[in-house]
């Protein structure tokens, strides 16, 4: 037990390290919004700053200046700390200003791909700078010997993480009980908020800069004693660093920090027990307790689907469906790759192969990222896993070549399949945070395990197809062009796998996933399966291009798939275009190893600040496309063919196009009665839906109205399953509680949102399209899409976006995507919202002939000449609960009704779900 | 179209034009570095003719004449890269000896002997510079060594050697591109003085029928492949530490290394029977890269009954490593090896008393040392002599040394590796006195590529300077017994 207090009390200095970072990272995204890779790099800014201010020098990092001015006089320990601080929080400034200013209402990921950039610059230059000689740093903190037991302790080891702590206390002091930290929060709640109380936002978030800069900075002080100052010193302690951040949410600094202090204290306590215990894995086992730590947090907490008032952004550039396959560009794009393989030679042919690897590789971000918005970390190494892999099924196995590698691939795409499992419970950022984590584990226990992987990597045996020898062949042989053209018929065939995911149906429930899970899961689409889709088919691609950078290596090592560098080709992917095959072919270029390396290289000579460029590419690109060039390029398209179309109108509904009542869908099954016994909804200690009991029969309208705030659409989200409740849901005599959302759709229980969404990136009959998995989950037939549009007077406008069309028709595209799923039971959450008074009409017209049709249909509307017109049955919800139940004239006459509406409409009482 | 798109497309346009045309001149004109190299080669010549032109010699330039006319024209004008400021720098180089009241350079450097023969081709690997690790030094000094063989010793074998450099940018790809870039260029043979990327650079100069000599590396697999000599004893770094504990007569040993496999590997693998043949228990204490402070597994050796630790890493890691060992007050010896030792003054680093394995010499008043530092100082002045320009002089010199019986004739890989392995024992560049390698597969059983058992051992002073070596025998402990 002793020895077990003993490890912990030492790694108080790892935990100390961690929780400083960590702690500039929280600082940092309160205030911005950034998760800021670049942490510690700035951390590490402020050591080298901090050690040439106590030998007397003043570093400068600026390109063609000298490397440091003499000051005359070594500073003193605190003023050397203080001015340290203040160039530090000048650096955050400048940051700011020049980085993340512009970027401020870029999306997360943006944020991210800039600060990733910053991180490359200023390595690179420091790199460049300060060459990797260590600088040595005397103790800034009391260091003496305290003896526990007979194991010695440095004090200043324990004075770190004290110091740490009480930062972080200060820190949260200022925030919360000072003028500039109350006007922090509130510039990051809204930033027109911030202006009605009279701040400027811009100076706010600048002054947080600044500090969570010094913050960095600080931490990079106190590290220095402890790690010799090189510029690569810091780069790895970012990732406990995060999963410390995200134990705090990100949000608050205290918890934190003593997950930091727990990393590294649970990091030593691993140590020692892998030196103790010989059947535990001798490489990476501390590794996993970051992973631990964070997967722990973030189940434990997150919910499977988004709740109503999580803010769904759009984050990333559309993802356009491409027109045809085969166009004259990916032609003579594919002449030339072929005429450059076989007229270049040496190290041109190797960067042109070079850059068909690092494009199929990218495409897997464009699957799971571009497509069905998952950000992972961990794309670079999958593809490593399939290179791995490869070694042993190629010598061991002696598995012949088109099969190994696809063997490869699938073994990639089952542990993509595992990294992506985390993204069935959260979503976002932290996402990427565990994967890069995951990223991390699989490094540290195989890629650099000894009891896997050789002092000289894993041997691959060439590929021959045939008896054609596909090698990459060694010596002046290499890189011969027959591997050039297998990479090259390998980037081929995935990218037209791609293309042909896109106009698929799965690639539409992963754009549908992208851009709203809830409405994704309202449409009968299980957004686990497409989670796990895009995760599985993501990462066999990655494993294809590892596999192929496997053979062009002939023995892999851990050197080539490093985590760092996968967040770097996210970053180049990003840039690049993440949403478009283009993009993933612009990526392989950009690329270290590719094409547009080699001429800067050819161009400039061997740069020494090559690093730093890539890096000031990387920020600019975000900056000047926050969605990725390879996205303008589509975007321009995109206007071409908007352009080609003018002649088509797009505003207002054809309200002429009356439908005659045997133009609505035949049913094709008995609609069954829904009945919804004693639904009870509690958002923590507020009751919002209290013991409602309804029915709609089948072939009726029942109206759902009350005050804002009534509980209306989350008894909706209740009965179709997108909130937990109590009570009981049935379908004819079937139970549906257990059942989740997208099942409950399959059984027959279509919704629509109040806010409509619809997919902006996907064309109306795609968006519709998404709707027809109910129907497939339930194995029926599917009917024609072109027959249903021209129903609904939108036969013109299926190949346009839903984010081109009036607010009536995307109304009407909603309830289509609702009605082509053939439900039983439609529950319409304000269709009438934003439409005029004969459009109104129209609908009720249309709403009419569905329930015509045999289906129920609940709605939910503020239109009260629609409800009153068109419902067979009435209820009226106030405060969750149930007030009155009619026909439309005893409704109409109910003296509670009127009471709630003109009463108590504007009640003073807490509202309890945000919103009808 | 927007500006950097444009660029992007502009300079991919340039380069698929650039590089289709450059095609066809590939095969006539050598590789870009090389062009640099050949200045390398070429301001050889100018010395001996400015300092002592022989007659004897003249008669025997006449066959390359042409080459030599070469040499003093980019001797004139300093068109090459590198070299530049050397070449400038060298007329102002005459001045110094004065300076200097130790023998002149001239007197170290010997006899003048140009080489006279055709100009080979000699490939030079290097790891150059990156954030992580910068080996930049390595090259200057390989071309030193270069300039100084081909004007003072006539070369390798009496040809002129012609340096190819090829930087791995630290990547196992990078290193593959190498061994191909310089195997397209026609090398006889590969050098290097150390390298992060050993086994991919011996993997591919074995496949490609290459020798490839190295100054100092501990690749198992590099030991036992068949064109490859290791000129030093690299298991030393992992079998003198073992002596130590077995002269001292401790039981149980740590070795600290950076956990990736190309360093702990072969660690994990050969320390068992090393320390073994010693008797004594080794523990590896594997660190994994991004570990802010090592006293926890350090500490968790010492409680596992750890008497001496050995550490095996570059200078971070080692200041690190020994950091943690003093922090925890642990008061057995403590071995290191050459790359440990730099100017990082960490406060609670105390170097006094730490042990240094060492392969080579770092004593002025050592015949060789001298003369490094006296071909530095002609060849390459200001340039960095820290222990990877040591290395990369040291592979090119040893290069130099082992081919001076290359017979009459074409060279070719065949004749450079068939010289090698029939070489005479010759002085070990930067070796003490006395020292000498051998490149004839025997010098151990175990690692037939290593072509000297010797290693020398020196207790550091405060300032991490040796105070003397003697000799550490390694031959018991390296038996397979």
């Amino acid at each position: 037990m002793a020895d077990h207090l003993i490890f912990l009390l030492l790694g108080l200095a790892n935990g100390a390290v961690f929780a400083s970072l960590a702690l500039a990272l929280v600082v940092t995204f309160r205030s911005s919004g950034v998760v800021n890779f670049a942490t510690s790099a700035i951390a590490l800014y402020g050591s080298y700053t901090f050690a040439f201010l106590r030998k007397g020098e003043l570093l400068v990092l600026i390109p063609g200046l000298p490397t440091s001015v003499g000051l005359g006089w070594p500073f003193p320990l605190w003023l050397a700390i203080l001015t340290a601080l203040a160039i530090t929080s000048l650096l955050g400034l400048l940051l700011y200003g020049l980085v993340f200013r512009p970027l401020r209402r870029a999306p997360a990921v943006a944020k991210a791909v800039a600060s990733v950039g910053v991180l490359v610059v200023l390595t690179g230059l420091m790199g460049v700078r300060l060459g990797t000689r260590p600088v040595g740093v005397d103790d800034v903190l009391p260091s003496e010997i305290w003896m526990i037991g007979d194991v010695r302790i440095a004090s200043d080891r324990i004075w770190f993480a004290l110091v740490v702590l009480v930062v972080a206390t200060s820190l949260w002091g200022l925030f919360r009980f000072t003028p500039f930290g109350l006007s922090t929060r509130a510039a990051a709640e809204t930033e027109r908020g911030a202006y009605l109380s009279g701040l400027s936002p811009d100076r706010i978030a600048a002054l947080n800069w600044m500090l969570s800069a010094a913050v960095a900075g600080g931490a990079g002080i106190l590290i220095a004693p402890i790690v010799p100052l090189v510029p690569v010193a810091y780069s790895l302690f970012i990732i406990p660093a995060l999963a410390a951040a995200i134990v705090g949410r990100f949000q608050f600094m205290l918890p934190a920090v003593v997950a930091g202090l727990a990393i590294g204290m649970l990091q030593s306590e691993m140590q020692f027990l892998t030196a103790t215990h010989d059947w535990l894995p001798s490489s990476g086992m501390p590794d996993l307790i970051p992973l631990f730590l964070i997967l722990l947090v973030l189940v434990i907490r997150a919910a499977p689907l988004p709740g109503r008032g999580a803010v769904v952004q759009r984050t990333l550039g559309s993802a356009p469906r491409p027109d045809r396959r085969v166009t004259p560009l990916s032609i003579v794009g594919a002449a030339a790759a072929v005429a450059a393989l076989i007229l270049l030679d040496g190290s041109w042919r190797t960067a042109v192969i070079m850059t068909f690897i690092f494009s199929i590789m990218s495409l897997s971000y464009v699957v799971i990222t571009g497509y069905a918005g998952q950000v992972s970390l961990a794309q670079l190494t999958l593809a490593g896993s399939a290179g791995f892999l490869l070694g042993p099924l190629t010598t061991s196995w002696s598995i012949p070549f088109p099969i190994a590698p696809v063997v490869a691939a699938l073994g990639a795409a089952a542990i993509g399949v595992v990294v992506g499992l985390p993204a069935l419970r959260i979503r976002g950022l932290p996402v990427a945070v565990v994967t890069l984590a995951l990223a991390l584990a699989l490094e540290s226990m195989w890629f650099r395990n000894n009891d896997f992987v050789g002092a000289a990597g894993v041997e691959i045996e060439d590929p021959s197809l045939f008896g054609i020898d596909l090698g990459a062949g060694s010596g002046a042989a290499f890189p011969r062009a027959a591997f050039g053209a297998m990479v090259l018929v390998v980037l081929v065939l995935v990218a037209f796998g791609i293309s042909y995911l896109r106009t698929s149906r799965l690639g539409s429930e992963m754009l549908a996933v992208r851009a709203n899970e809830r409405s994704a899961a309202a449409s009968g689409v299980s957004v686990v399966r497409v989670k796990v889709m895009a995760f599985a088919v993501g990462s066999f691609i990655a494993g294809l291009g590892g596999a192929m950078l496997g053979y062009r290596l002939g023995s892999v090592t851990f050197d080539s798939f490093t985590v760092l560098l996968g967040l770097s080709l996210l970053a180049t992917a990003y840039i690049a275009g993440i949403t478009s095959v283009t993009g993933g072919l612009l990526t392989g270029i950009g690329t270290l190893g590719g094409l547009f390396p080699e001429v800067l290289d050819t161009l400039f000579g061997s740069a020494e600040y090559f690093g730093t460029i890539i890096g000031a590419f990387l920020i600019m690109g975000t900056i000047r496309y926050k969605e990725g060039c390879g996205g303008l390029v589509l975007e321009k398209r995109r206007a071409y063919h908007e352009r080609r179309r003018q002649d088509t109108p797009v505003s207002g509904l054809q309200l002429s196009s009356s439908l005659s009542p045997d133009r609505v869908e035949p049913r094709l099954r008995a609609a069954r009665l829904l009945e919804v016994r004693n639904v009870t909804v509690r958002f923590g200690g507020v009751l919002a839906v209290n013991d409602v009991s309804l029915t709609v029969e089948p072939g009726t309208v029942v109206g759902l109205i009350g005050p804002n705030g009534a509980g209306k659409t989350t008894l909706v989200d209740a009965i179709t399953g997108f909130t937990p409740s109590d009570g009981s849901v049935l379908l004819g005599s079937q139970v549906l509680d257990s059942r989740p959302p997208h099942q409950r759709v399959r059984d027959g229980l279509s919704r629509t949102f109040q806010t409509i969404e619809l997919y902006n990136d996907l064309s109306l009959r795609e968006n519709i399209l998404v709707g027809q998995a109910a129907i497939r989950g339930r194995g029926e037939e599917l009917p024609n899409l072109d027959t249903v549009l021209e129903r609904f007077g939108l036969g013109d406008l299926g190949d346009r976006y839903a984010g081109e069309i009036s607010q009536g028709q995307r109304q009407l595209v909603s309830i289509l995507r609702a009605m082509v799923g053939n439900p039983e039971v439609l529950l319409l959450d304000e269709p009438a919202g934003g439409l005029d008074s004969n459009e109104s009409v129209w609908l009720g017209r249309r709403i009419r002939e569905i329930a015509d049709g045999g289906v129920g249909v609940l709605l939910i509307d503020h239109d009260m000449h629609l409800i009153l017109g068109l419902c067979d049955q009435i209820e009226v919800l106030n405060f969750g609960s149930l007030i009155a139940s009619g026909s439309p004239e005893e409704i109409r006459s109910d003296p509670t009704v009127t009471a709630a509406y003109l009463g108590e409409t504007h009640s003073t009482r807490p509202e309890a779900s945000g919103g009808p | 179209m927007s500006p950097i798109l444009k660029l992007i497309a502009f300079l991919t346009l340039l380069a698929l034009l650039s590089a289709a045309c450059g095609n066809d001149d590939e095969g006539a004109l050598p590789a870009p570095t090389e062009e640099s190299t050949d200045d390398g080669a070429a301001e050889d010549s100018p010395p001996p003719d400015e300092d002592a032109p022989e007659p004897d010699d003249g008669a025997e330039a006449e066959p390359v004449d042409q080459e030599t006319s070469d040499d003093d024209m980019s001797a004139d004008e300093p068109s090459g890269e590198d070299e530049a400021p050397t070449e400038e720098e060298a007329p102002a180089e005459s001045d110094e000896p004065s300076e200097e009241d130790e023998a002149p350079a001239s007197a170290v450097l010997g006899e003048p002997s140009p080489a006279t023969g055709e100009a080979i081709k000699v490939g030079f690997i290097s790891d150059g510079k990156s954030d992580a690790i910068d080996n930049s030094s390595e090259t200057p000094a390989a071309e030193a060594a270069a300039s100084y063989a081909n004007d003072y010793i006539g070369g390798a074998g009496g040809r002129v050697i012609e340096l190819v450099t090829c930087d791995t940018e630290q990547t196992p790809a990078g290193a593959q591109d190498c061994v191909a870039e310089l195997a397209s260029a026609g090398v006889v043979a590969i050098l290097n003085g150390v390298s992060g990327q050993t086994e991919t650079i011996n993997a591919g100069a074995n496949e490609a029928g290459i020798p490839f000599m190295q100054n100092g590396g501990i690749s198992q697999e590099a030991f036992g492949s068949p064109l490859t000599h290791v000129m030093t004893n690299g298991l030393a770094t992992l079998v003198g530490p073992a002596a130590v504990a077995s002269e001292l007569g401790l039981s149980k040993a740590g070795i600290i290394v950076i956990d990736v496999p190309a360093a702990s590997g072969p660690i994990s693998g050969a320390a068992p029977l090393f320390y073994g043949n010693a008797g004594i228990a080794v523990e590896i204490v594997a660190i994994a890269p991004g570990t802010p402070d090592m006293t926890p597994q350090v500490q968790a050796a010492i409680s596992n009954g750890v008497e001496q630790f050995a550490i095996i890493g570059d200078e971070p890691f080692c200041t690190s490593a020994i950091s943690a060992i003093q922090l925890l007050g642990f008061e057995g010896p403590v071995v290191v090896i050459g790359p440990c030792v730099g100017e990082t003054s960490i406060a609670e680093v105390e170097m006094e008393g730490i042990l240094l394995i060492g392969l080579t010499s770092d004593d002025p008043a050592d015949a060789e040392v001298a003369l490094f530092l006296a071909v530095m100082d002609e060849y390459a002045p200001g340039a960095l002599t820290d222990s990877i320009a040591r290395s990369g002089y040291s592979a090119v010199l040893g290069f130099a040394r082992a081919l001076a019986g290359h017979p009459e004739g074409g060279v070719t890989t065949e004749s450079v590796q068939e010289t090698i392995l029939a070489m005479e024992p010759a002085p070990m560049p930067l070796g003490p006195d006395g020292a000498t390698f051998q490149c004839n597969r025997q010098a151990i059983a175990l690692a037939p590529a290593i072509c000297s058992a010797a290693s020398v051992i020196t207790a550091l002073n405060s300032e991490g300077q040796n105070t003397g070596y003697r000799e550490l025998d390694l031959s018991d402990l390296l038996s397979l017994g």
